[in-house]
């Protein structure tokens, strides 16, 4: 029998589904994405370095911070840069920027209608009318940050090479931590309407990678960890990862060492857990962690909620790095550098996982090479295989129950099709 | 009285101009009182309606299914309304229409199957269907956005006032970079971005267009700049949004 759904709906980007399955066991399943290949890894080759944080920072609307400063990252690596360590702060508090505006759309406008199985969105901000204004107020806080250091809550502006172009105003700073307790208190309420939810019973095991480092929850940077290997650098991690051309739509899909696994928000948290923030941690009783096992949870489906657990931890760490920096007297963002022909590998972890840019860059500051590997286009695979697992296992009542099954496990990856495809 | 139907669509792109929608917060949900929704991808399951009153689109058309959903888009919708650069001028990715060595060598450098990948040249909306107005900006000015629609929704013909960059950036203060030799497309592009570039210390790319009716001072200023920075440097600023073509067109 064949199942397909040709519209995915509530995700960023379109894309279609299809299944066999044979006296109710999955055979085959496939994502296939149907957005157009816009060839941003070829685009900005032959151009100016300066260009490639600006270019491709449009490869997604929702995680366009994490591109912009990840390409710099990547420049400046190739340069040999290094940033002065205010520019750092800013830099991590605009890369935690992110996840609070994206996991919280997510979680309300994507997720969330999957648990009450409403159709639109307009019935579920009448039915939790106090929840939709507590999202918008989380969101509009990570967007002002963005606009305050960024310049802009999108396609950065004030981001540059070897800094920042500009200094934010230090009293749009204190505003932005006065507000910060606040915000915290919605998203600790959030958090705990999301606990509350009945996550469908499921579990397979797989390879959790992602950032870590040793006293911070990681996104700006750090090494990269895993629950299946030592942790190891980013450049050897790259290495280990394979890109693939799929058979059916514009993505290079990526294997670690030629097997699926996870990133995003469940794999941080299953790998960085003791690093959250005080108030963040109240929230990991809610697992019940097998003896010997050394992650949280193997269940796909608590990725929502592990979006929750980092939406608290986010403004707690946003709050704390923005106080360190109006502490220091140093308002020094930038720093002097000579271009010269090398090349620049940096990773940093978007919302949806760790997403890498690789640029070589001449003697002229043009760009000869470029490689971009995006979460979506590494977890595509392991989607693929839990949702075989999971629609052969769960009990589907009709087709209707399918679908929403289908729909709800696809929702719970946050799949981003435009990151996928670029 | 009957609310009018709405449709926010994407072509391929980034999908940032949805977000900036999103990004209203608050006046987001004013826009779904005013309208009666259909097809948001942030907020509805898929309910594609026989009409629209007013219709949204985002992204260039890329594959077969872009193309056809756009012309079929065009004719259930009484206003069709481009958002964004990509939809208005043809954004990043058109920077593959103005390459050396054309669109081949860039689809064989990031397929290895290149065979298989759609690949047409990228062009803005108004070159596949009829566009009545235009949101300009990569990403969209969330202000100037609510202001359009909330027109639309009323009867009202949106208008976007016609001076440059340079008013915005002068009236708030912001310093000149082209005195300071930097390639500034501030004087022959559109405004109504509130110089939001220039707030950060960065020269205007002209994401939001030609500022229109202006044919014979842009191409002096493009003379100007290319004397300043090199013809080379000034084509990548322009082709960046894709808007060298619009550019050089008005020239003429």
């Amino acid at each position: 029998m064949k199942i397909k759904i040709s519209h995915l709906a509530k995700i960023e980007g379109h894309a279609s589904f299809f299944a066999d399955m044979l006296r109710g066991d999955i055979t085959s399943a496939k994502i296939k994405i149907k957005i157009g290949a816009r060839l941003i890894e070829s685009i900005i080759l032959d151009r100016h370095f300066i260009e490639a944080p600006i270019v491709t920072s449009r490869i997604c609307g929702i995680c366009s911070v994490a591109h912009n400063l990840t390409s710099i990252k990547a420049i400046e690596q190739a340069f040999g840069v290094k940033i002065t360590p205010q520019a750092e702060r800013l830099r991590k508090v605009l890369d935690l920027a992110e996840p609070i505006q994206s996991h919280a759309a997510h979680l309300f406008f994507l997720s969330l209608s999957d648990f009450f199985k409403y159709e639109s969105d307009i019935d579920l901000i009448k039915k939790y009318p106090d929840l939709a204004k507590q999202i918008i107020l989380i969101r509009d806080f990570g967007n002002k940050i963005k606009d305050v250091v960024g310049g802009r809550d999108m396609h950065l502006l004030a981001t540059e090479i070897g800094g920042f172009r500009k200094i934010p105003d230090d009293k749009l700073l204190q505003e932005l931590i006065d507000e910060a307790d606040e915000v915290l208190a919605a998203a600790i309420s959030v958090a705990k309407f999301f606990r509350a939810l009945d996550y469908p019973k499921y579990e397979r095991k797989v390879e959790f990678a992602g950032l870590v480092s040793p006293r911070e929850y990681a996104f700006y940077d750090g090494k990269m960890g895993s629950s299946v290997q030592p942790k190891t650098s980013v450049e050897e991690f790259y290495k280990e990862l394979s890109e693939k051309q799929s058979e059916d739509d514009p993505t290079k899909r990526a294997s670690h060492e030629g097997k699926s696994f996870m990133l995003g928000a469940i794999a941080r948290l299953n790998l960085s857990h003791k690093n959250l923030g005080s108030e963040a941690k109240k929230f990991l009783p809610f697992f019940e962690k097998s003896a010997g096992e050394k992650v949280l949870t193997y269940n796909t489906f608590h990725n929502i909620y592990a979006q929750a657990v980092e939406l608290v931890s986010c403004v707690e760490e946003v709050k704390k790095l923005l106080g360190e920096y109006l502490k220091e007297k140093s308002r020094i963002l930038s720093v002097k550098y000579t271009m010269k022909n090398g090349e620049g590998l940096a990773a940093t972890e978007a919302p949806r996982g760790t997403l890498y840019h690789y640029y070589k860059i001449d003697k002229y500051g043009v760009i000869r090479a470029c490689n971009i590997i995006t979460p979506t286009a590494q977890f595509l695979d392991n989607l693929e295989n839990d949702l075989k697992k999971y629609l052969s296992e769960a009990r589907v009542k009709d087709e209707r129950d399918r679908k929403w099954k289908i729909n709800m496990m696809v929702r719970a990856y946050d799949p981003c099709m435009t990151c996928a495809t670029h | 009285m009957k609310k009018p139907t709405l449709a926010i669509a994407s072509m391929t792109c980034c999908e940032g101009c949805q977000v900036e929608i999103l990004n209203l917060g608050k006046r987001m949900l004013d826009l779904f009182q005013i309208f009666d929704l259909g097809n948001f991808a942030w907020a509805e399951e898929k309910r594609e309606r026989p009409k629209y009153d007013v219709a949204l689109v985002e992204g260039t058309p890329l594959t077969h299914e872009d193309f056809k959903y756009l012309k079929e888009l065009r004719k259930k919708s009484k206003i069709l309304v481009a958002i964004g650069s990509c939809a208005h001028l043809g954004g990043v990715q058109e920077i593959k229409n103005y390459t050396e060595h054309g669109k081949k060598e860039k689809v064989k450098y990031v397929y290895p199957k290149y065979q298989r990948i759609e690949n047409p040249a990228v062009v803005p909306l108004w070159k596949v269907v009829e566009v009545d107005y235009a949101v300009p900006g990569c990403p969209i000015d969330q202000d100037e956005f609510y202001r359009i629609v909330s027109d639309l929704a009323f009867g009202r013909k949106p208008k976007i006032p016609v001076r440059p960059i340079c008013f915005e950036c002068q009236t708030l203060g912001y310093e000149c970079l082209l005195q300071k030799g930097e390639p500034c497309l501030g004087p022959i592009t559109l405004g109504g971005c509130k110089a939001v570039c220039l707030r950060s210390k960065r020269f205007c790319y002209g994401c939001r267009g030609p500022l229109p009716g202006s044919g014979p001072q842009i191409k002096k200023h493009i003379k100007n700049l290319e004397k300043l920075v090199g013809k080379k440097y000034l084509a990548e600023v322009m082709e960046t949004y894709g808007a060298e073509d619009d550019f050089l067109k008005l020239e003429e």
